[in-house]
């Protein structure tokens, strides 16, 4: 009895150690990816949370996500735990099909920092590698990146409107959002066309592209003149269409219906009649 | 069976299978892992020209003319400034309008600024998967690590005789096995060795139990459920410690282990148990709880790891495991109620302050006492539920037998006082008898432990410390930690039979302002260990002498009542009979005894 004993400790030990070796040797760059995983979606749960949380004016809340640190520094953190990735881990994490998720994660990361010629050109090094690497969701979120960059871009020009602007600074900035965020619908939309029709990201872009048109609705109430003080006929057709779709994927998906409201009340208009 | 060395080829093998199955399913976790996205900025704030945007253009029809709608919407397209109760009014009217149109469309009617959201639905809404769901095409992690379980059990089973069938017992009970380790969350723990583990600890224990090989399908049951639940358990102790920070492959894999050791004790030792009784330990009463056999096991685990200042698996054998397992059984048969409710608290809590509390008292000196302890305290509550635990559902630390074990070996392992006479310290065995009577006293009477003695001290604690004190003070190189054992069972006892042992000797007597139970202890020991000479000391000083005297003493005291007096008497009694057994006299424990009933009126 005694040496049954023994002999299932020592099996024990060496299978612990084993596996244990096993995975020490051929995990340390996954590991690195997890960790920026775990820190981005920390981040990125904050910021959402902050941004949805409506006892906040705007002016605050905005001011509160660019500035917040704990939010920059889990996006940093992210970005150094991937720059921490060896040349020489590289070709494991392509034979792992594991090298897109570093690129979209680090464009991403790259992106929420400010860093926006670093994250367009992490973008584009996905092209330079094979369709096997990069897998849906992080094909959509490359493809509509710029897309959610120029929306910033957008929401940044806005904000540097000064109080009491000149006619001609109004009609300068409303051009200027107006293509950006036409610039941005297109590569949102690029991004919804790579995956199927069922994939979840949708939901995500489908925000993305409200957001942007968020954007543009503003610039229309506060620079436009007369009738152009609202949003053009044919936007808000497609904001209602993306309301609709929002709302039919939020149904399919099970999510809770609360937040088809939110945007509709952002923008003060009903998603398209009509059933899913 | 097979060698030593055979049984490590084969842990080579499996590990190495399963290494690789492991990495594999890490990585594909990795890839598929849910990212929670950010959105991009927008301005969120609704004001006033959301309004008047609105009016123009959407909400156009609601715009009669003339009317202050009209007036305001018109001021507002013209850049005119509104005062402040204007602009509330605008955006007054936007709601009440725009009411209507989401009517309309079928959404729930609130349009009002304020938008709230759980966080864990906002998460839900912008945590994307790689894949949609039914179309990931990776393998999941069961399938990749229980394809590699499979190829393990069958070369265990080539290495250990007895092949495996699948239509056979044990051939059934693997397969009950992984489906049990299915809800596992293997994508998310590096090291998965814990399902070999359970596996195989499964083929192993069925082999040696024949009780589980009847081909009953309630085993089969019993292995799925208390698979599943320390597969859980373990996962979600991984994730914790992760959590904090403070996790690295060893303490992974130790916790590992002791679900394992946890596993194989249910299965070997409270097996016979659950299928005598299924309904109580497998059946699964309100829906989405598990069966009680499984949270016992995750009770033990929590035991064994749960201590806050560091976990007690230095403690805790196989055996151990077992002792407290069986007991827990034991008392849940008895009382399902203790895990019916909430699962954090009954039971389990019982547990982890048994840890917290009495944890530090197993030591190199006393090894091995915590499990005999706790086995003690589940043991008593089942027999004596209502009376010992009376807070169980409000307040499950708070047990009469935890206090009183607690109190017991505070006193019992602290180190003589300087000066003291008799110094030798109690082991694990006479610690577990003064506490195995401290329970059964207070099974009687459990009123008696917390009724206050004197100062705001326990009965207990002034009772046990007052014996020992006279131990200390009066015992000399022949008195035995046994013998001494004994003296403070039958202490313990003549208390809880008569509460005037604690009321205080007067002053002008001796031991003025001690319990009475202090001097006639006193009286009897001095009798003893500082006898008139040396026939007296031979015929007294004997083990059985001792412990006879002391527990007849006593017990003439509580029959006919602890007082002053009495204990005067006492003394004068065993002074004279210590006298006479130097002068000659016969002497034996009978005439003592009838004797001392005379003298004390009795």
């Amino acid at each position: 009895m005694a040496d049954a004993r023994i002999g299932r400790r020592r099996l024990g030990a060496v299978l612990a150690l084993v596996v244990t070796a096993t995975l020490v040797v051929g995990c340390a760059s996954v590991n690195r990816l997890r960790e920026a995983q775990e820190s981005f979606n920390q981040a990125a749960t904050l910021e959402n949370e902050l941004r949805f949380d409506a006892a906040l004016q705007e002016g605050s809340m905005q001011g509160q996500l660019t500035q917040n640190t704990t939010i920059q520094n889990g996006y940093a953190s992210a970005l150094l735990s991937l720059d921490k990735i060896e040349a020489k881990d590289v070709e494991r994490l392509k034979q792992d099909r594991l090298w897109g998720n570093v690129l979209a994660l680090k464009a991403l990361a790259q992106w929420k920092l400010g860093l926006l010629d670093r994250a367009r050109d992490t973008a584009r090094e996905v092209q330079q590698v094979g369709a096997d690497q990069v897998l849906p969701r992080d094909r959509a979120l490359l493809l509509a990146l710029p897309g959610l960059i120029k929306t910033d871009e957008a929401f940044a020009a806005l904000q540097r409107v000064p109080a009491e602007p000149t006619p001609e600074q109004r009609a300068s900035t409303l051009k200027n959002v107006q293509l950006l965020v036409a610039d941005a619908a297109d590569a949102i939309d690029r991004g919804r066309g790579a995956v199927d029709a069922a994939h979840p990201v949708h939901v995500y872009l489908i925000q993305a592209k409200l957001a942007a048109f968020r954007n543009l609705q503003s610039a229309h109430e506060r620079l436009g003149d007369g009738d152009a003080r609202t949003l053009p006929r044919e936007q808000r057709l497609e904001v209602q269409r993306q309301l609709k779709e929002l709302k039919c994927q939020a149904e399919r998906l099970s999510l809770k219906p609360e937040i088809v409201n939110y945007w509709a009340n952002r923008f003060t208009l009903a998603p398209e009649p009509g059933a899913c | 069976m097979p060698g030593e060395a055979e049984l490590i080829m084969f842990a080579i093998r499996s590990a190495i299978k399963l290494g690789q199955q492991s990495r594999e399913a890490y990585v594909d976790a990795t890839r598929r892992r849910e990212l929670v996205l950010p959105l991009p900025n927008f301005p969120t704030a609704i004001t006033v020209d959301s309004a008047g945007g609105y009016f123009i253009g959407e909400g156009m029809r609601f715009v009669k003319r003339p009317s202050r709608l009209a007036e305001l919407v018109d001021k507002w397209k013209a850049r005119t400034a509104l005062a402040p109760a204007e602009i509330e009014e605008l955006r007054g009217f936007r709601c009440e309008c725009f009411v209507q149109d989401l009517t309309e469309a079928g959404l729930p009617v609130t349009a009002a600024d304020a938008s709230t959201f759980d966080p864990d639905d906002l998460k839900a809404l912008l945590a994307v998967r790689q894949w949609g769901r039914g179309t990931d095409p990776t393998p999941s992690a069961l399938q990749r690590v229980g394809g590699t379980l499979i190829e393990i059990g069958v070369d265990y089973l080539a290495t250990v005789p007895g092949a495996l069938n699948a239509n056979s017992t044990v051939g059934k009970l693997a397969q009950a096995a992984l489906t049990g380790l299915e809800p596992l969350k293997f994508s998310e723990i590096p090291i998965t060795e814990l399902p070999a583990r359970l596996f195989v600890a499964t083929l192993e224990t069925v082999s040696s139990q024949p009780a589980l090989l009847t081909g009953d399908p309630k085993v089969q049951e019993l292995v799925k459920v208390t698979a599943k639940g320390l597969a859980q358990d373990v996962g979600a102790r991984i994730d914790a410690m992760r959590a904090r920070g403070d996790s690295d492959s060893s303490r992974e894999e130790r916790v590992a282990e002791w679900g394992e050791l946890v596993f194989r004790s249910i299965l070997a030792t409270g097996g016979r148990m659950v299928l005598e009784d299924p309904k109580t330990f497998l059946g699964i009463k309100p829906a989405g709880e598990a069966a009680l056999v499984s949270e016992v096991g995750k009770g033990v685990l929590g035991l064994i790891l749960d201590e806050p200042d560091g976990d007690l698996s230095r403690v805790f054998s196989r055996e151990g495991v077992d002792v407290v397992m069986k007991a827990a059984l034991t008392t849940v048969a008895k009382h399902p109620e203790i895990l019916v409710g909430k699962k954090d608290q009954g039971l389990r809590a019982l547990l982890v302050s048994v840890a917290g509390e009495l944890g530090r008292y197993d030591t190199l000196l006393t090894p091995a006492m915590l499990p005999e302890v706790t086995r003690l305290i589940l043991e008593k509550t089942g027999e004596n539920l209502e009376q010992l635990w009376p807070e169980m559902a409000k307040k499950p630390e708070n047990h009469l037998l935890l206090t009183a074990a607690q109190t017991s070996l505070a006193i019992l392992t602290k180190a003589p006082p300087a000066g003291a006479r008799w110094k030798p310290s109690f082991g694990r065995e006479d610690l577990l008898a003064v506490t195995g009577t401290v329970f059964d006293e207070l099974a009687k009477n459990p009123a008696w432990l917390v009724a206050a003695a004197g100062n705001s001290d326990t009965s207990l604690k002034v009772a046990l410390q007052a014996a020992l004190d006279v131990l200390r003070r009066r015992g000399t190189s022949q008195l035995s930690v046994g013998t001494a054992t004994e003296i403070l069972q039958s202490s313990i006892r003549a208390v809880a039979l008569r509460s005037e042992f604690l009321e205080k000797m007067p002053a002008g007597g001796p031991l003025p302002g001690q319990p009475i139970l202090a001097a006639a202890l006193d009286a009897t020991l001095k009798t003893i260990f500082e006898p008139p000479g040396a026939r007296a000391a031979w015929r007294l000083a004997r083990t059985d002498a001792v412990v006879g005297v002391v527990q007849i003493g006593l017990g003439e005291l509580a029959r006919q009542g602890a007082s002053p007096q009495r204990v005067a008497t006492l003394d004068t009694f065993l002074h004279d009979q210590a006298a006479g057994i130097e002068a000659g006299k016969t002497w034996d424990l009978d005439t003592f005894a009838t004797g001392l009933r005379t003298a004390l009126g009795g």
